[in-house]
């Protein structure tokens, strides 16, 4: 299998931690984590600096960053600065960009400026300055669960889970 | 000066004061601050949400109503009281995941990604911006005269002096609409309300004492018809009395967005599960406030003026004042928001789309002509002939419930609306509620107008469903995944904590390890 070199956001949650986050949520039901398998996810990384003057001015003089899916082109705030890490995957647990890195700039740039907009209610426009772009990966698990339930029996679904912050949603088969 | 100036000026200051402070707090954790309340738990955000939805209305509108037709009124409370359950019940997993598919973020986008038809958006975000205008106008009258009677000031000068209060107040917005200050007004004006109801119903003897004072000044008050029987037998209106509320949030977009907006449903839950207990004494006592006044104020001129006059006449001047300085800037937020979203909704969704390469500058300077314009049309409107706060509320209420219920419920229940079907629902809907209220078609056809227009906006979709063309493929398949078989497997604790982040990287990833499995499968 290729093996390519990637630069991820943060090592990953182990398989332990992940099935810890999910065994402490499930309550009373039955849940039994088959399997785990770690996928790579694309995102163009943008870091902005952003000045504005409204009343207190320092309000939102900062750093701010933004990251955009390269596959799907959803945009969102990083919440947090993290270490990155240089890593060597199969190319196969890499999902492909969809997203040219020239779109993904012009969604950053538009969302940012809604975004200090929409949350601030200001009604004067933020002066919003690039400074810093990378492409950089986030671990995922997809992880196999089964449940036995009362009425229906034994059922199977996928969920995935970022490998960072341990939220997760469920996977459509 | 004299106390009630001194208290309202600190109590502004105050409110001032605490914005300030978060705002510093904020500053550490500015990324924080911008992701939005993460860090706000289910009551605030319940008590924040309940109490600055209907501030207008509930302290002037609802007991004026029942001032004028006794325990009729209760009929709106009814429906009320059970309002958002049936909205987050109907609407809430369904609307929340279908609008992640569609990859939507306001109300409006929703509507007309789902119906696949911009001609649909424009048409809701006109209705919108219209009917969001007149509830702010609502709020307006009703800043007015808590201002008038708290400051001792002649109603003119205090809508002209609240609405440019409201205005500015909407320019600096973020400053001062922090969760925690509409969370502390939340607190004073519903411990407010519940102390003047206890009062007031000491004064007059009790729920027994006061049915007996009103069956005395006139027995037909305390009739299901209304004083003097005015709706004797027309269960139309009483039907549409109930209803509006049930089941009119569902058509409310700045209602309908939280369910879009909320990152996990436990919250959700929760916070349902708060805004339910918290809903049923404020939703009963300014009715029974204005029944009060009925035996306790008999001579007032402004039946809108019952809780304040109340609040004057049980408390001290200090606490009379910090009740209405918390009416009022409950008000004042209240119009803030509402403000804002028709600013938005004038330049992003309307402006924009006719002038696609509009600079920040341009929609800054529409959206502001929205405000300034909302204003002074309210200032003009409430200066000239301004109508009841009541009846202006459950007008824009009933207009935006009728055009947009029908669609929103349909969007997620129905595979075969579409939108010729839709644009005719909201069409037929909001316009007879329109026309039947214009026309005071009420009593003449025994029949609210809220009821008359839910009838005629689902006979619109009934009807013109059959001549539009069926929804694409696309739609139907994330339809099917609303109403997700997948999310059925999965167990109830599990399922409540789902990110709705991730949406569009489960999108991805589904359809990843759908290839994989066919090329696999082909191998």
């Amino acid at each position: 299998m290729l093996k390519i070199k990637i630069t991820i956001l943060q090592e990953s949650l182990t398989t332990q931690e992940a099935s810890d986050i999910l065994m402490k949520k499930k309550k009373k039901t039955s849940l039994k984590l088959k399997s785990f398998k770690q996928i790579y996810y694309p995102y163009l990384k943008i870091i902005y600096d952003v000045k504005t003057k409204v009343i207190t001015k320092n309000k939102l003089s900062g750093k701010v960053s933004c990251l955009v899916d390269l596959v799907n082109g959803a945009e969102a705030l990083a919440s947090e600065m993290t270490e990155q890490v240089e890593i060597e995957v199969e190319d196969d647990k890499v999902l492909k960009r969809e997203v040219d890195l020239e779109e993904a700039r012009e969604k950053s740039f538009i969302f940012i400026k809604n975004t200090l907009r929409h949350k601030m209610k200001i009604l004067s426009i933020p002066k919003v300055e690039f400074e810093f772009e990378e492409v950089v990966y986030k671990p995922f698990w997809i992880i196999e669960c089964e449940t036995n339930h009362k009425k229906k029996g034994i059922q199977e679904f996928f969920l995935l889970m970022d490998g960072v912050d341990g939220k997760y949603h469920v996977l459509q088969p | 000066m004299t106390v009630e100036q001194i208290v309202f000026g600190c109590y502004m200051l105050g409110l001032i004061g605490i914005g300030v402070y978060w705002n510093r707090k904020a500053d550490a954790n500015q990324e924080g601050y911008l992701l939005g309340g993460r860090g706000l738990g289910a009551a605030v955000t319940a008590l924040t949400m309940q109490s600055t939805a209907m501030s207008g209305y509930m302290f002037m509108g609802g007991p004026a109503y029942a001032y004028s037709i006794g325990w009729f009124s209760l009929f709106y409370a009814v429906g009320d009281a059970g309002g958002s359950i049936v909205n987050i019940a109907v609407l809430g997993k369904r609307m929340r995941r279908l609008s992640e598919l569609l990859g939507a973020l306001s109300p409006i986008e929703y509507l007309e990604k789902r119906y696949e038809s911009s001609a649909l958006g424009i048409l809701a975000s006109a209705i919108s911006v219209i009917f969001l205008s007149a509830y702010v106008i609502a709020q307006f009258i009703a800043a007015g005269k808590a201002l008038s009677s708290l400051l001792g000031v002649s109603y003119q000068v205090a809508l002209i002096g609240g609405v440019a209060v409201i205005l500015f107040y909407t320019v600096s917005g973020g400053y001062l609409a922090v969760a925690w200050t509409d969370f502390i007004q939340g607190i004073i004006m519903v411990l407010a309300m519940v102390v003047i109801l206890i009062l007031g119903l000491s004064r007059v003897g009790g729920l027994t004492g006061l049915n007996e004072s009103l069956a005395q000044i006139d027995p037909t008050l305390l009739s299901k018809w209304g004083r003097g029987l005015q709706h004797q037998g027309q269960y139309g209106v009483i039907a549409g009395a109930v209803l509006i509320y049930l089941i009119g949030y569902m058509g409310l977009p700045q209602v309908v967005v939280r369910h879009m907006s909320m990152r996990d449903t436990k919250t959700a839950k929760s916070a349902l599960l708060f805004a339910t207990f918290w809903n049923q004494p404020f939703i009963f006592t300014p009715y029974i406030l204005g029944l009060i006044g009925i035996v306790l104020l008999p001579n007032i001129a402004d039946p809108e003026m019952v809780v304040p006059e109340l609040a004057f006449k049980f408390f001290p001047g200090i606490i009379a004042a910090i009740v209405l300085s918390a009416i009022m800037s409950a008000i004042m937020s209240t119009s803030d928001s509402m403000l804002m979203q028709t600013g938005t909704i004038l330049s992003r969704d309307i402006f924009q789309r006719f002038k696609k390469d509009a600079s920040d500058k341009q929609l800054l300077v529409v959206s502001r002509l929205m405000i300034f314009g909302t204003g002074v049309v309210g200032i003009a409107v409430a200066l000239f002939e301004p109508p009841a706060v009541f009846g202006l509320v459950v007008f824009a209420f009933g207009v935006l419930g009728c055009s947009f219920m029908v669609p929103y419920v349909a969007a997620v229940y129905s595979k075969k609306a579409n939108k010729v079907g839709a644009m005719a629902a909201m069409i037929a809907g909001g316009g007879t509620n329109f026309i039947w209220t214009a026309f005071e078609l009420e009593s003449a056809t025994a029949m609210h107008p809220f009821f008359a227009g839910t009838i005629a906006s689902v006979l619109g979709i009934l009807i013109f469903n059959r001549f539009g063309p069926k929804p694409s493929k696309q739609i139907l398949d994330y339809i099917d995944e609303a109403e997700a078989a997948s999310y059925k497997l999965v167990p109830e604790s599990l399922e409540s904590d789902v990110s709705k982040m991730l949406a569009p990287e489960a999108k991805a990833v589904s359809q990843y390890l759908r290839k994989k499995q066919l090329v696999a499968e082909q191998n």
